[in-house]
This record gives C-alpha cells, sequence and structure tokens, in this order.
C-alpha cells in the first residue's frame, strides 16, 4: 500500500499542473475567510440586536459554526481537485504509461488502487488543512468558547474528507471511461452543469427529493448541508444524516468498481 | 535449457478481423528470438497479449515454463511499439517510476544510464530527446531490473543509420551477458544481424519457424546459359526435377525441387548432349525466403 501511494507521489510530483491546481485550490481556500469579512459586518449591522454586537468579531468564524461553514463553502472548490485527478489519471491513457506500468508489472487493480489511495491521500492533506485554517480563524475571530464547544461540530471535517473522496473517485471514473484529459475535464465540468440544472427541475419542479438526492454530484454535497440559513434565522441541519453517509459511501464503492471493470475489461 | 515463452493456440479477435490466430509457440531461454512479420502481423498483439496488455480472445501462455500474471512480468524488461515515459520528466524521474513498480531500489539506475550512454543526459526532459536516445532509454529502463528476458518491439524503427548501429551494439552486448530477448522487427535485416532463430508471422499465423542461418525450405534457383537459348530452353522445360525457368539477363533463371542443385541439373543436360557456358547457382538473400514464404500461404 505504502509502495502504490509512493508510486503516484514520483507520478505527481515532477508535473506542473499538479502544483499549479494544488496551490490555486489552496490560495482559493484562504481567500474566502478574508474576504467574508465585510458580508459578516454587514449582517451584524443589519441583523442583529443591539446587544448582540461584539467588537472584532465575523460570525462564521464561531466555534461549533465554523466547522460546517468552511467545508459548506470549500465544497464548491473541489472541482479544482477533480480537475487535477482527471488530468493526472487521463493523462496516463493519452501518454499509455498506463500501459508500460502493466508491461513493467503493475497489476490492473493495483493500478486502480494506488489512484484510489492517492485520492485518499489527498483528501487527507486537504482536510488537514482546513482543519488548521478553521482553527486560525476561529482563534482569531470566534468568541471564546471553552474547547469542548470548540471541537463540537468537528465531525463535519469527516463529511469533507467522504466529500473529497466522493468527487476525486468521480472525476477518476470519468478520466477511465473518456481516456483523454481535454476531453475528460470538459465532460467532467458539462456534467456537472447539466446535473445542476436536473437536480433543480427533479427536485423543485418534481419534488421527488430522493431522487435528486441520488444524483451523483448532489449526493457528494448533500451530507453538509447549507449552514447559511442560520443567519436569517432559519433552522440548519447541524448533523449528518445516515441516509446522505449511505449515499456517498455507496458512491465511492460504486466508482471503484466501475473503475475496475472498464481497467480490465479493456485494452490498454 | 528452460522454456522462455510458450502459448498454446493464443488467439485475438478485433471485432471480424483475427489479429492473432491459433498461435502455438516455444520459444527458448538464453538465444535471441526473432519475430519478423509485415507490419499488421500480428506481432505487438501477440506482444501485448503475452505481457499483459491486450486481453486475449482465446488461447493461453506461461512465461519460464508455468508462469504469469505481474510477478512474472516484474522479471522482464519490455518495449511495445515505441518507448513511454512522462515527456516532462527527467530519465532519473521516469526510471524511478519503473524502479517503484517493479519493487526494486535505484542501486542500478547510474549502471543501466551508463549503459545506453544517457548517463550525462540523465536529468533532461524525457520530451527534449531524440528518437535514438528515447529507444536508449527504453532499454536502459527495461534493463533496470536485470531482467531474465528482454523483449523489444521494432527497436530501431525510425533511426538513423549511427542510431540503428547503436541500438544493434547495445543488444549484442546484452545477448552476450546471456540475456534471452525476443526481438520484433518487419526488418530482415535486423532479425539477420542479431538473431539465433526466428518466427515468420503473417496475419497472425505462423508461416516459418527456424534457425535463421538455414534454408527456410524452399527451393534452390540456379542461372544457366548455353550458346544455343533455343535448345537450352527446351532441355530444362523437359528436365523433370525444374520447376521454373524464366529469362534473366544472363541466360536463364531456373528454381529447382529441393534436393536438386547445380550439379544435379549440370549433370542431367550433359546427359541430354548440353554444355552449359554459364552456371551459377544463386544464393537466396533473407529477404526473397521471407517475401516467398509470406506470399506463398
Amino acid at each position: 500500500m505504502i509502495r502504490l501511494i509512493q508510486l503516484e507521489w514520483l507520478k505527481a510530483k515532477p508535473a506542473r499542473f499538479f502544483w499549479v491546481l494544488l496551490l490555486l485550490f489552496m490560495a482559493l481556500m484562504i481567500s474566502v475567510p478574508i474576504s467574508v469579512q465585510g458580508l459578516s459586518d454587514w449582517i451584524i449591522k443589519n441583523f442583529l440586536p443591539e446587544n448582540l454586537k461584539l467588537d472584532n468579531v465575523n460570525l462564521f468564524y464561531d466555534f461549533q459554526d465554523i466547522w460546517q461553514n468552511f467545508t459548506f463553502v470549500f465544497q464548491y472548490f473541489t472541482v479544482f481537485l477533480g480537475t487535477l485527478i482527471i488530468i493526472h489519471v487521463a493523462r496516463e491513457f493519452s501518454l499509455k504509461t498506463a500501459r508500460q506500468n502493466i508491461i513493467d508489472g503493475l497489476s490492473k487493480s493495483e493500478f486502480v488502487w494506488s489512484k484510489v489511495l492517492f485520492i485518499g491521500f489527498i483528501a487527507l492533506l486537504v482536510t488537514l488543512f482546513v482543519a488548521v485554517l478553521a482553527l486560525v480563524f476561529g482563534g482569531l475571530f470566534s468568541p471564546p468558547v471553552g474547547s469542548a464547544l470548540m471541537f463540537e461540530n468537528v465531525h463535519f471535517l469527516g463529511a469533507y474528507f467522504i466529500h473529497l473522496v466522493q468527487d476525486m473517485l468521480f472525476a477518476m471514473f470519468v478520466a477511465m471511461l473518456v481516456r483523454k484529459p481535454g476531453i475528460a475535464v470538459v465532460v467532467y465540468l458539462f456534467y456537472a452543469w447539466l446535473e445542476s440544472f436536473a437536480y433543480l427541475v427533479i427536485k423543485h419542479a418534481l419534488g421527488w427529493d430522493l431522487v435528486a438526492k441520488l444524483l451523483p454530484n448532489a449526493s457528494t454535497k448533500g451530507l453538509i448541508h447549507t449552514p447559511m440559513y442560520k443567519y436569517v434565522l432559519q433552522p440548519v441541519q447541524t448533523f449528518i444524516s445516515w441516509e446522505d453517509l449511505v449515499i456517498s459511501l455507496g458512491y465511492i464503492g460504486v466508482f471503484i468498481a466501475l473503475s475496475m471493470w472498464i481497467m480490465k475489461k479493456r485494452d490498454l | 535449457m528452460g522454456i522462455l515463452l510458450e502459448t498454446n493456440k493464443l488467439t485475438k479477435h478485433y471485432g471480424k478481423l483475427t489479429a492473432v490466430n491459433q498461435l502455438d509457440l516455444k520459444i527458448e531461454e538464453g538465444q535471441v528470438f526473432g519475430m519478423l512479420g509485415p507490419n499488421g502481423s500480428g506481432k505487438t498483439t501477440t506482444l501485448g497479449m503475452v505481457l499483459g496488455v491486450t486481453e486475449r480472445s482465446s488461447g493461453d501462455f506461461t512465461w519460464f515454463g508455468g508462469e504469469n500474471g505481474p510477478e512474472t512480468r516484474k522479471k522482464i524488461g519490455a518495449i511495445l511499439e515505441r518507448p513511454i515515459f512522462f515527456p516532462g520528466y527527467s530519465a532519473v524521474e521516469n526510471l524511478k517510476i519503473v524502479a517503484k513498480i517493479k519493487g526494486i531500489n535505484t542501486t542500478n539506475m547510474e549502471h543501466v544510464l551508463r549503459m545506453v550512454q544517457l548517463y550525462e543526459r540523465r536529468n533532461d526532459r524525457f520530451g527534449a530527446y531524440s528518437l535514438g536516445m528515447k529507444q536508449r532509454l527504453a532499454i536502459a529502463a527495461a534493463m533496470l531490473c536485470d531482467p531474465k528476458a528482454l523483449i523489444l518491439d521494432e527497436p530501431t524503427n525510425g533511426l538513423d543509420p549511427e542510431g540503428i548501429a547503436q541500438i544493434r551494439e547495445i543488444i549484442v552486448n546484452i545477448a552476450g551477458m546471456g540475456k534471452s530477448i525476443i526481438l520484433a522487427s518487419h526488418l530482415l535485416d535486423e532479425v539477420q544481424k542479431v538473431c539465433s532463430s526466428c518466427i515468420i508471422l503473417r496475419k497472425g499465423e505462423l508461416v516459418f519457424q527456424g534457425a535463421v542461418s538455414a534454408d527456410m525450405g524452399t527451393s534452390k534457383r540456379v542461372e544457366v546459359d548455353a550458346p544455343e537459348q533455343d535448345l537450352l530452353r527446351e532441355a530444362l522445360k523437359n528436365t523433370p526435377f525444374v520447376l521454373d525457368v524464366e529469362v534473366s539477363k544472363q541466360g536463364f533463371l531456373v528454381s529447382l525441387e529441393a534436393g536438386q542443385d547445380a550439379f544435379t541439373l549440370n549433370k542431367y543436360l550433359q546427359d541430354q548432349g548440353m554444355v552449359l557456358s554459364h552456371l551459377q547457382t544463386l544464393k537466396k538473400s533473407l529477404e526473397e525466403q521471407f517475401l516467398e514464404i509470406v506470399n506463398k500461404s
């Protein structure tokens, strides 16, 4: 297992696109907490009762809330990681290095597992990065709370990790299916766009909630419910439902199985 | 010597096309073995199947007298069609990947890079290499694990004469280390220069297997002439073991049945009262024999 992660690292490390996308992704993550300061000030000024107003506070960084807020917003950047994985996987087919790997003695299932493990590895790194970001910004701007309360909603980090894995596995599957990096990226992005329309139609026009939930992209964002309603005093789901978790884990299994099947079925 | 590779009715269909048809092969260890055939004769498809990248339609194969699968491939160094590496990565970065797949350390890297004369260029991008350098790096990668067998598919394709000479020298050196080599090529000349025995494939079927130097089981040809050509032509046509007579620059080109040669022809004609002014056995080049074998079937 260590060997397979090391193998992927050797493949990714010298690639420029890998670092460009990863650093861009991280830069975006850092930029968000900085840029929402103004939004927070506006909500405080216009919506909060006078007695709750505090100096030097950013609403979004309140501990307990910060885990859900950060992970929810950061989900929208996962598309960068998905693109990264698509290029990383699909170029192995267009350059034929996948073929040479098998000739050199990698088994086809090892080829798929090395990608899956690499995805898990990146998801873990990114999740840790988000944890650090949350602690830093929470530490700077949250009103002081006890350490018990501070980590109360930390389970959203786990949900975010699953979201990252599911989304990147979907990208890996698209890459294995399409095999040409450029076309695969277009298919991946176009699918996301198409599904967001389908989601609106299915959920709101037809009212089929469960079907809407089952859409692959919708389900990766289904674990972490929108926290922003609380700022206009609406109820917000702050737990992760079993139903959503089962759907996500189910997709993780399906994408691995389908990728494995494609890999074994096709010539390289 | 053990068996390097054995195939049993190995077959590959692409839709209606049969790329390899019921191929039975037995290649012994410790020799340079040629796989000869025109483009599209099934050489690469066959090698693709035995190297695990092309799914076979039916039949099976074993390496080293009974092995199969990824662990076996780790003991083989192989290049199919063209050298494949990440173009943006250096030779060293690419070889590290190969070593990780084979599960070996990189202590052998300097040795193999020096062997193919790429050590000085080891930190340059693969994409910036010339075709000859790319081929040499592929050979270095194949040799990295100190393989039991080396498989080379068209290793000199597209190279200039100097590049071809370099690759051939490397192949001969590797053969000298006692490694088994399978060399697939559409160039007879290449097989003739480095291989001890070979097979010839045509449209996915085996049409010849044997030693490269031996007579490939075809008829002999003799060129003859005499002052009276019309009489000679008649005499040749009446000779029982003459298969075919064609007019050539210096008289007639005569194809003889197997087992007959210039001596028996000359003796027969003398008995008929013909005296020859010119008699020459034409040694067929491998090229001609190859074309004959390929066109015959």
